[in-house]
């Protein structure tokens, strides 16, 4: 199907005018800006040309799955066919939404709103996914909710794919995410574009904590974007493990005055892994504070960039930013470049970086292994260190367990493993969570 | 018996000769410094016994027990007993000093052990061991919890190699410029610790020094002066009195 064909097949698909308008104009965009050039990739165009001639029907059937699960806690299941969503009666009660994205939404103003605002930041593969996305979710937290167990959001790619998920939470409420992205074992090359958009009411706050362990066949473009106004906190505990290429573009607008955003990333590339990750803190609200710490360790011929930027514009006075970018190398064709920018246009501020990239030291390794490690244990000790400050600062242990797990296979190059069986793997972890979740008394709590 | 053997080591770095034909001998037990000036080549001596790869042996043969190590890895040198004291200890991040010492305690200490039917300590009593050294050594208990050696003081980081020593128990310990950074107070704790390895444990050691400020701590049995590559003069520890009193030109002119 021709990108023309999928928009006249959405047109048919009774989205209302404003959204086929938004499609159109953000496909203009897409197609007018230019193809990036970033630094590391000299003459080499890493994320320009798909076919997009590809992409399949819009979607509104339930995907089909096989997990087997009656549970009371909320959950969704996305493949390139659909979206499987759990929701509990005691949630949905209290107000809670989660839907699809091109069912019935309720906040159609809201949702719109979310678009049209993200859709100003200048990003290619941004415009590309709001002309384009065919899946995602949709999900509402109410006035005063904080909700402690997280929500499971799990995508398990089998091919082409291009999905929104928007999250509103509305103000004082709470919600904890646990995002991961899996795909079926194939080696046909597959474009997964996935875009989160956020709005924090005041004093909303919101984890993410996204994995991503996709196969090495999968492109790879990840657009997260929060908004948060006052006193709001936005935190994403971010890890990319897998994929050909990865494109990650992180926008954080601290727009109310004393709102918080913290972009924790770890990036583990082997074999012929490509990653482009930037990380953006946007200060506008006065008294704003932003962290980014991003860490990557790079093995075999893999390549990566991390780029950054703090920008405080002149009403954020008395904010504080802090931007970290560290790689390691582990082998002599691994490449990895680190790249700091500030664009600060008032004094009272305090914004501070730190950018690094380092080969593994020999005399590490000598100490190391005079304590009686092997040279690999020694490696190993001084890779997986380096996630460490990284990972400490992140929220949820689950996360944390699943990171040192997932480290661990890569370190042995059995990343894969996860690719086989995720329904078994899956429904096993998901019963172990409902066993888990049956220890609490309850779901939420009013502020 | 326990032994550490040089015999005629020559050592060479970018083609240039640094060590010219030493030779010593370490019986479990025993303390000897190994004292000179700057440029000697005592590093690089306690580094080519560790197995440092970036050094050429051209001549001679370093034998522990009888068994030539020379083709050995540092990992396989330290498994048989052989530990290095650093003169400066590195940092590594993301490895908190408890599991660190966790994880050498149980791949030096863990078959050894077992092959000799000892008990191997567990998580809870290695927990507690670790604390009582923290003790001795006047360390804060937080030390487990921090990052190995990263942003520890310079005495702060020998105090940390003594603790390692004491964990790993080894046979033969080459320590390297043990006090060097530390205050007097640290000086004192690290020559305690020393000395503890070397009667509990019967550790033969192989003190690395330029001066002799921590021998008033530690009295060493034997005391041989390095300059220029070689062994130019031993003795007891009258040799080091004599060197604070003369220094080193008086030995190089004799």
């Amino acid at each position: 199907m021709s990108v023309d064909n999928f928009l006249d097949k959405i047109k048919a698909n009774n989205e209302p005018s404003w959204l086929k308008e938004f499609r159109e104009n953000s496909l203009k965009s897409y197609e007018n800006m230019k193809s990036e050039n970033t630094e590391l990739f000299k003459h080499q165009t890493l994320f320009n040309d798909f076919d997009l001639e590809e992409f399949q029907d819009y979607i509104n059937s339930d995907a089909d799955f096989n997990f087997h699960l009656t549970d009371d806690f909320a959950f969704s299941l996305q493949n390139s066919n659909g979206i499987k969503i759990n929701l509990p009666d005691s949630l949905k009660e209290k107000g809670i939404i989660i839907s699809q994205l091109n069912s019935d939404i309720k906040n159609e103003q809201q949702f719109k709103q979310i678009l049209i605002s993200d859709s100003k930041i200048e990003d290619k593969f941004s415009h590309m996914n709001n002309a384009l996305f065919n899946s995602g979710l949709y999900i509402y937290i109410p006035k005063g909710l904080q909700i402690e167990i997280p929500f499971r959001l799990l995508t398990s790619v089998n091919s082409n794919l291009i999905s929104k998920t928007i999250f509103i939470l509305e103000q004082d409420s709470m919600l904890k995410v646990i995002k991961e992205d899996y795909s079926i074992r194939s080696d046909k090359s597959v474009l997964f574009s996935d875009s989160i958009e956020v709005l924090l009411k005041d004093g909303a706050e919101l984890h993410v904590s996204h994995v991503q362990n996709l196969g090495q066949n999968i492109v790879h473009l990840s657009n997260k974007i929060s908004t948060g106004h006052r006193n709001s906190r936005m935190h994403w505990n971010i890890g990319y493990f897998g994929g050909k290429k990865v494109r990650s573009r992180v926008y954080n607008v601290l727009l109310g005055e004393g709102s918080e955003a913290e972009d924790m990333e770890v990036l583990f590339g082997n074999k012929e892994q490509q990653f482009d990750v930037f990380s953006t803190l946007l200060h506008t609200g006065k008294n704003t504070i932003g962290r980014v710490l991003s860490n990557g360790v790079l093995r075999d011929k893999s390549i990566s960039i991390f780029k950054g930027m703090i920008k405080i514009s002149e009403g954020a006075k008395n904010s504080s930013s802090f931007l970290g970018e560290h790689a390691m190398l582990l082998s002599k064709e691994a490449k990895a470049k680190a790249i700091p920018g500030l664009e600060i246009e008032t004094n009272e501020v305090k914004a501070t970086h730190s950018a690094s990239v380092s080969q593994i030291e020999e005399d590490k390794i000598f100490y190391l292994m005079s304590r009686g490690l092997s040279d690999e244990e020694s490696k190993k000790m001084i890779a997986l260190g380096f996630f460490e400050p990284v990972i400490q600062r992140m929220l949820l242990d689950e996360i944390k367990n699943k990171l040192y797990q997932l480290l661990e296979l890569k370190w042995q190059g059995r990343e894969d493993e996860f690719l086989d069986d995720l329904d078994k793997l899956k429904t096993e972890e998901f019963k172990e969570m409902k066993r888990k979740e049956d220890m609490f008394a309850g779901h939420y709590k009013y502020r | 018996m326990s032994e550490l053997t040089i015999k005629d080591l020559h050592v060479e770095i970018d083609g240039k000769e640094i060590v010219k034909g030493i030779d010593l001998t370490i019986k479990k037990g025993e303390i000897h410094a190994l004292m000179g000036p700057n440029g000697s080549g005592k590093t690089s001596l306690a580094y080519v016994l560790m197995g440092h790869p970036k050094y050429k042996i051209t001549k001679g043969e370093i034998l522990l027990d009888g068994q030539n190590i020379l083709s050995l890895s540092p990992d396989k040198r330290a498994k048989l007993g052989l530990f290095l004291g650093f003169q400066y200890p590195v940092e590594v991040s993301g490895v908190s000093l408890s599991n660190f010492l966790r994880t050498v305690y149980m791949s030096v200490n863990g078959q050894k052990k077992k092959d000799v039917g000892e008990e191997v300590l567990s998580i809870l009593e290695f927990r507690e061991f670790l604390k009582q050294k923290l003790q001795e050594l006047q360390m804060d208990q937080s030390f487990a919890n921090r990052y190995l050696n990263e942003g520890f003081s310079g005495g702060e980081k020998k105090r940390a190699e003594v603790l390692q020593m004491a964990i790993l128990k080894p046979k033969i310990a080459i320590i390297d410029e043990a006090d060097s950074g530390a205050d007097v107070d640290a000086l004192k704790l690290i020559a305690k610790g020393i000395a503890d390895i070397n009667k509990t444990n019967n550790t033969g050691i192989l003190l690395i020094t330029h001066y002799n400020r921590i021998l008033h701590h530690l009295a060493p049995d034997y005391v041989h002066v390095m300059i220029n590559g070689k062994i130019i003069k031993s003795g007891d520890k009258k040799l080091a009195d004599e060197i604070e009193e003369k220094g080193y030109e008086t030995l190089r002119a004799g």
